[in-house]
């Protein structure tokens, strides 16, 4: 459009030339030799009027392109994808962990093993000692330089900790947070930006060997290499040779399209002539390694050789030999041709190519070319997954959602630390492949959510059956009724109704007329009923009738409201009394939400996978503080705890109490109707996992919570790793054996018994019959001593 | 004599009249013995220590990163969560002293000087 207007302009100019020269011409029309001069000054006119049109465009064009240079590096350069990291593990003496289970996390954090350690970035293991040569890591507190430490283990733990350079013992120091996932802007575009100073020299002596020997002589063209070029492809009949300069090749990478043509064949020299004008030359090498597009990795576009290096060869790119960089500035060249992944052989051949012109070039000498030439590539069989762990990362978005922006996230290269816990996560992935083999289900998808009730951090989550799968994430957004899962919550509100876990109720079949007039006949889930027992046998046997009976007399129904409401989990403006069963919807990161609150004994800390945001100038954005309220009343909460220690012992979740033997462990079984949904929330000494069975077409699965999610969640667990629960204790509370039919007081090793704990002043006021013959044998043997 | 022997004749009739059933155990939970408060770890005093100097240095943000550091080596560990309020009450943020304090207090039952000043500070948080 512009373009038309330029053509317009000077032929109304021309028009009025011609109006203004009327009179003359007829006058002049039989003189030739002034008809000869004006057809002359009109040539002239038009050549420059030419010129001057010519000039104009390239003026114009000129300044398009210095609009677009200006555009690109006028702020930011480059759209900085988020890093998002876990939390970096302590390490310190008395750490329960194997050298093994270390090694591993150094493998995900990019960490070679070597024989002995010697740079920052490698480990070296031995029997029960590990030496790190830790990285330099800017925290949010300290910038920790490298540093090598040795590590020694005894009886699982780790039993010293020392500087390998001072000898000196270390208290506790944090190891190189492994990197999760990044977010990558919409373009599909990640790398790592790096600063001129970080680009290993090898490198760029590689680089301009291979592709701009005279970079740093040249004007942004190389006028010479582009005839040689020329001469190069004429004899070959076709392109063979490309003379651009590396400024031409980042004019063309940042500005420009791919096609060949001769017009974008101009632009790309004028943008480069332009650009050296304006930059440096470090300053333009260090965008061409920060900006060339070396390799696609599913839906990622992998630009720069410091994100290349880490994807390929697991190592940043100041540890690279030789020809690691040979390789990498060799797919320069042709990134889909060159994929080592995907077309080794011709990606070696390329890389020994470069190394040949190294050779030549007198970079390296004949032995060493044939000592580089012959290894292999070196290069990761697989590149590893751009989002390994989707679950977690998507609830980390959605909880930064409130306060940074989609584009905050994807441009702005912040540095998110996060509380993801990177071995619990492989640990609970690899029980849950192995679990889920015993149900020989392929429909059936499971959600997992793993966290450290004490601190209210969420550790570790799994959303779909293929834990990698980026998809629908149930673990946060599967809402599917909670069926007994609900139980501990109506318990808590039934003992702040006054009753206590020795109430004796009845397992009797009850009617409910409900607001619309329909009658509600609910049923134990084995169609029996079980008589007399205490509220606390009911709760570990998970029957429904007492339950639905005490909701709806003792207040219950109005005290899990209450309660569901404090969490932030009422969804509904009307109560029903089948919510006493758990027909609530819920999620299971909401179910882990009110488990976390139970596991802690009333205290309330918001599951969180946020530690703090900076960004990248290291300036701290946001920092999650602890966060602790009391919610519930603590004493009440110990005797839901300590009902679900007996679930885990003798109820429906006994289970556990084979599989772990001598471990002390809480939980609550959950199925819903028809065996839809088959659930389980159980913790341990810190770790509370919530596990979710069922379909997303809501078929039923014929698992109930004991025979699927709870067998599940050992499995889990198992890998994961438990430790006995220490339940605590309040001045309030008094404890006691009573019967568990009767509720009467009882004693150790009697039949029925079981240890309780009751609120100061609502001890049972009767003895159980094991008590009173208890007596009289106690009597008889004080008789015979007599 | 004869009075101890008249208060166990009704007995012995009973015990004849009774057969005491077999005494069964139930596996149940058996409570274990409260921990007596012990000494932190190591790496949670250096942590605490380090915490407290930047108290001192009225570096408070700073002093609650270390402290957060140690409740998640030992969240149990009681004076961790009595520092962190001091630095919450140094930043007069009373809603966040008052509830780490609480649950300094949920942790330090066993120990009576802790607990202490764990009330005197709870009252500060309310002042």
């Amino acid at each position: 459009m512009s373009e038309g207007r330029r053509k317009k302009a000077p032929a109304r100019k021309r028009a009025a030339a011609t109006s203004r020269r009327k009179p003359s011409r007829s006058k002049t029309r039989t003189r030739r030799p002034a008809a000869g001069r004006g057809r002359r000054f009109s040539r002239k006119r038009i050549l420059l009027g030419l010129g001057a049109l010519f000039l104009l465009l390239f003026l114009l064009q000129v300044a398009y392109l210095q609009r677009l240079i200006n555009a690109r590096f006028d702020g930011e350069t480059w759209a900085r994808p988020s890093r998002v990291f876990a939390r970096p593990r302590e390490l310190f003496v008395g750490l329960e962990a194997s050298p093994q289970q270390l090694m591993r996390e150094l493998e995900l954090a990019d960490y070679r093993p070597v024989r002995r350690v010697s740079r920052p970035g490698e480990f070296s293991l031995a029997t029960n000692r590990l030496d790190i040569y830790l990285r330099a890591f800017d925290f949010i507190d300290e910038s920790r330089p490298a540093q090598p430490i040795r590590l020694r283990f005894e009886q699982g733990r780790v039993a010293s900790l020392k500087s390998l350079d001072a000898g000196h013992e270390i208290d506790v120091i944090r190891m190189t947070p492994v990197l999760i996932g990044s977010f990558v802007p919409g373009n599909g575009e990640d790398r790592r930006v790096i600063d001129f100073a970080e680009i290993p020299d090898e490198l760029v002596g590689i680089l301009l060997t291979v592709e701009d020997r005279r970079f740093y002589e040249h004007l942004g063209v190389n006028p010479l290499s582009i005839l040689r070029a020329l001469w190069a492809n004429l004899r070959a009949g076709h392109t063979v040779q490309g003379g651009s300069t590396l400024t031409q090749q980042l004019a063309k990478n940042l500005f420009l399209s791919s096609e060949r043509s001769l017009w974008r064949k101009a632009n790309e020299a004028l943008l480069a002539l332009m650009l050296e004008m304006r930059f440096d030359k470090n300053s333009l090498l260090t965008a061409y390694v920060n900006e060339v597009f070396l390799l696609q990795h599913k839906r990622v576009a992998v630009h720069g050789f410091a994100l290349a290096s880490r994807l390929l060869f697991k190592q940043p790119l100041s540890a690279l030999d030789t020809d690691q960089l040979a390789l990498l500035v060799g797919m320069v060249k042709g990134p889909g041709i060159y994929n080592p992944i995907l077309h080794p052989d011709r990606a070696l051949k390329r890389r020994n190519q470069v190394l040949a012109i190294l050779r030549e070039a007198g970079r390296i000498d004949e032995a060493r070319y044939r000592e580089l030439a012959a290894r292999p590539l070196g290069v990761a069989r697989r590149l590893p997954p751009v989002n390994p762990f989707p679950a977690y990362l998507d609830l980390v978005k959605k909880q930064l959602a409130s306060n940074y922006s989609a584009e905050d996230l994807s441009d702005k290269g912040l540095r998110i630390f996060t509380a993801f816990d990177p071995m619990r996560q492989l640990a609970l992935e690899s029980g849950l492949k192995r679990g889920l083999r015993r149900f020989e289900q392929a429909d059936l998808q499971v959600a997992v959510v793993l966290a450290d009730y004490l601190s209210g951090e969420l550790l570790a989550m799994v959303g779909d059956r293929q834990t990698d799968y980026p998809g629908f994430n149930r673990a946060i957004l599967a809402q599917r009724p909670v069926g007994s899962l609900i139980k501990p919550m109506l318990l808590y509100g039934l003992l702040q109704k006054g009753l206590n876990l020795a109430t004796p109720v009845e397992d009797q079949p009850i009617r409910i007329e409900q607001s619309d007039g329909r009658i509600w006949e609910p049923a134990n889930y084995d169609r029996q009923l079980h008589g007399e027992m205490t509220l606390y046998q009911a709760f570990i046997k998970s029957y429904n009738l007492p339950f639905v009976r005490l909701g709806v007399a003792q207040g219950g129904l109005q005290a899990l409201a209450g309660s569901l409401q404090k969490l932030g989990l009422l969804k509904q403006s009307v109560v029903y009394p089948s919510m006493l069963l758990g027909t609530t919807p819920m999620t299971p990161f909401e179910l882990a939400q009110m488990y976390q609150v139970i596991a802690n004994g009333g205290y309330l800390a918001p599951l969180s996978t946020l530690r703090e945001v900076v960004d990248k100038t290291g300036r701290l954005l946001t920092r999650v503080p602890l966060s602790s309220s009391e919610l519930f009343d603590r004493s009440d909460m110990i005797q839901v705890q300590r009902a679900m220690i007996g679930v885990a012992e003798e109820g429906t979740a006994r289970y556990l109490a084979q599989r772990f033997e001598g471990v002390t462990l809480a939980g609550k079984t959950g199925t819903t109707d028809d065996a839809r949904d088959s659930w389980f929330a159980g913790f341990s000494d810190r770790l509370l996992t919530v596990v979710w069975l069922g379909r997303d077409d809501n078929q039923p699965i014929g698992l109930t919570g004991s025979s699927g999610a709870l067998r599940l969640w050992a499995d889990v667990m198992d890998e994961v790793g438990i430790e006995s629960l220490r339940l605590g204790d309040d001045p309030q509370l008094e404890w006691h054996y009573v019967d568990r039919y009767s509720g009467g007081l009882s004693a150790e090793g009697c039949k029925n018994s079981v240890l309780l704990p009751f609120r100061k002043g609502q001890v049972p006021g009767f003895r159980s019959t094991c008590v009173e013959t208890n007596l009289i044998q106690r009597a008889i043997q004080w008789l015979k001593d007599f | 004599m004869a009075k101890r022997l008249l208060i166990l004749i009704p007995l012995l009739l009973s015990a004849c009249a009774v057969k005491p059933p077999p005494v069964e155990r139930t596996e149940t939970y058996h409570r274990p013995a409260q921990p007596k408060p012990k000494a932190p770890a190591p790496a949670v005093s250096s942590l605490q220590r380090k915490a407290i100097q930047l108290i001192n240095a009225e570096r408070y943000d700073d002093a609650i990163g270390y402290l957060q550091r140690a409740i998640k080596i030992d969240p149990r560990d009681a004076r961790s969560w009595h520092y962190l309020a001091q630095a919450y009450w140094h930043k007069q943020d009373y809603p966040q002293c008052r509830a780490m304090v609480r649950r300094a207090m949920s942790y330090s039952q066993q120990n009576a000087d802790l607990q202490k000043a764990n009330r005197t500070l709870l009252q500060q948080c309310f002042e």
